[in-house]
């Protein structure tokens, strides 16, 4: 029973993982490439807590303008600690919504078996690398290129997309091909499976700017306050690196306590992590490619 | 012992598969915020259409006067109020400006609108137009439901608390309003209810 059980979840997951459209573009100032994606569906299953948070994000985000507006007016550095820990807030409320590659990490921690501060460090990385592209591509193309932002950011961010989710599908069948190698030779599952390169395969995954690190800069960069952009820029980040890590560790113990339900069974147990690593290979390329085609 | 045992793993497990599914969510979520206003304007025959007001977050804000306001003066001329909506706003047209009517049950598309504004006011933008919908009263309450929302998710709308909406002209009719979440509706694969304004309005007896 619990074997099934845990296969239909799995397979549940898988389906809806899949069924994901790409990321998301700014509607105002995108050229829409296709409408279908924008559509609405039909009611599948609520979710107040994505209105409770998209209700938070707006009250920490006007908190935010305001007393960056007042450390401009009164040019003293008393609201900044405040403004730390609003963005900080920000930051974990953010990323507690959908998005900021969390789908990846989960995949690809899935089709590992790290220890658990490799998994940390991977979620870290992910998250800080999110925001400082966000934070250095507007500085870049603000104060280097002195180009539009609107249209420049869309055209760095699509570049960037492609990029990454290139070699997140490189990443991908990597997995899957190793896992698929594993069953032909009915090898037994290694339990010295370790994550490797926690820090290119974040690399990999943060590299697209952060669109609210970004909104965030601007805001600063319009009140001629570079450090304190850059400040807030790196809170947010720290912020999503903790929701993102959470989310890790909870995927690696999760793994963890699934496995050691099935221990007693021996061989299932392994062939039960070897299909959810072959899965997880397949919907790390999965998604990859799918995000690709949508991109190009 | 061994019940307590088993109680965590299948929590931890429950927790885990939520994580997953919460995990596998990789579209749009709100980086824009928005505060609306609706102005119900009626006219003899009955609803002439509805002027909107939206206020943006000043992130947003500052990104578009970055852009647009080329003399940066902080306020946008006309010259520029053109750029903002051929740069920024008609881009949107193909999502029904994020208006969504129903006319009793019945979905009204919102091809155009008229009298595009945009007005930077201490560092705030805000948009400001009108779309025609021409609904003509009887004696039974005809019934409009007028929701506005992004159904990519990139942009969160919300009504404002103070005054959401105002009617104008509607002293010859009979016109109730309330505004709710619009529950016939779910957008971001049907995890959201947008808000709308829910509006009857007759001819008076």
């Amino acid at each position: 029973m619990r074997i099934t059980f845990l296969l239909l979840c799995l397979l549940t997951v898988c389906i809806v993982v899949m069924l994901q459209p790409v990321f998301g573009q700014n509607p105002f100032t995108a050229k829409p490439k296709s409408k279908t994606q924008h559509m609405a569906t039909h009611p599948a299953a609520k979710n107040p807590f994505l209105s409770m948070i998209a209700l938070w994000q707006h009250r920490l985000n006007q908190k935010m303008a305001d007393l960056v507006r007042e450390a401009k007016v009164t040019n003293t550095v008393k609201p900044l600690a405040f403004l730390l820990v609003v963005a900080f807030a920000y930051g974990v409320i953010h990323a507690a919504g959908p998005g900021h590659g969390k789908a990846f990490a989960v995949s690809y921690i899935l089709s590992q078996r790290p220890r658990l501060l490799l998994g940390m460090l991977f979620g870290n990385f992910i998250a800080l690398f999110h925001g400082l592209s966000g934070i250095i591509f507007v500085l870049i193309i603000h104060i280097v290129l002195q180009k539009n932002i609107t249209g420049t950011l869309e055209e760095v961010t699509r570049i960037t997309q492609i990029i990454s989710f290139s070699l997140i599908s490189c990443l991908g069948l990597g997995i899957l091909i190793k896992s698929i190698y594993k069953w032909i030779k009915s090898a037994k599952g290694s339990h010295k499976h370790h994550l490797h390169g926690p820090f290119l395969s974040a690399l990999v995954v943060g590299m697209i700017p952060c669109p609210a690190v970004v909104m965030v800069m601007l805001l600063a960069l319009s009140m001629k306050l570079v450090g304190l952009g850059i400040m807030l820029g790196i809170s947010i980040s720290i912020g999503m690196a903790l929701t993102i890590t959470c989310l890790v560790v909870m995927v690696i113990s999760g793994k963890a306590i699934s496995l050691k339900m099935l221990a007693k069974h021996g061989r299932l147990a392994i062939t039960l992590e070897n299909l959810i690593e072959t899965t997880a290979g397949l919907m790390v390329a999965s998604m990859g490619l799918l995000f690709l085609a949508a991109v190009i | 012992m061994h019940m307590i045992r088993v109680g965590k793993q299948a929590l931890c497990l429950v927790l885990f598969l939520n994580v997953l599914c919460m995990g596998s969510n990789v579209t749009a979520h709100p980086h824009v915020f928005i505060t609306q206003r609706l102005n119900v304007v009626f006219d003899n025959q009955g609803l002439a259409g509805f002027g909107v007001e939206w206020h943006f977050d000043e992130m947003f804000s500052s990104m578009i006067a970055t852009d647009y306001d080329q003399n940066q003066n902080s306020t946008l001329e006309p010259a520029e109020v053109a750029v903002v909506k051929d740069k920024a706003f008609s881009y949107i047209a193909v999502y029904n400006y994020f208006i969504f009517v129903k006319i009793d049950g019945q979905s009204f598309k919102v091809k155009w609108v008229k009298d595009f504004n945009a007005v930077l006011k201490n560092g705030k933008l805000s948009y400001h137009f009108f779309v025609p919908c021409h609904v003509k009263a009887h004696e039974l309450f005809k019934q409009i439901v007028i929701a506005v929302y992004d159904p990519s998710y990139y942009t969160a709308i919300f009504f404002a608390q103070k005054r959401p909406a105002l009617v104008e002209n509607g002293d010859r009719f009979v016109i109730e309003s309330s505004i709710k979440k619009d529950k016939s509706t779910s957008i971001y694969f049907g995890m959201v209810n947008p808000w709308a304004l829910f509006l009857k309005f007759r001819l008076t007896s």
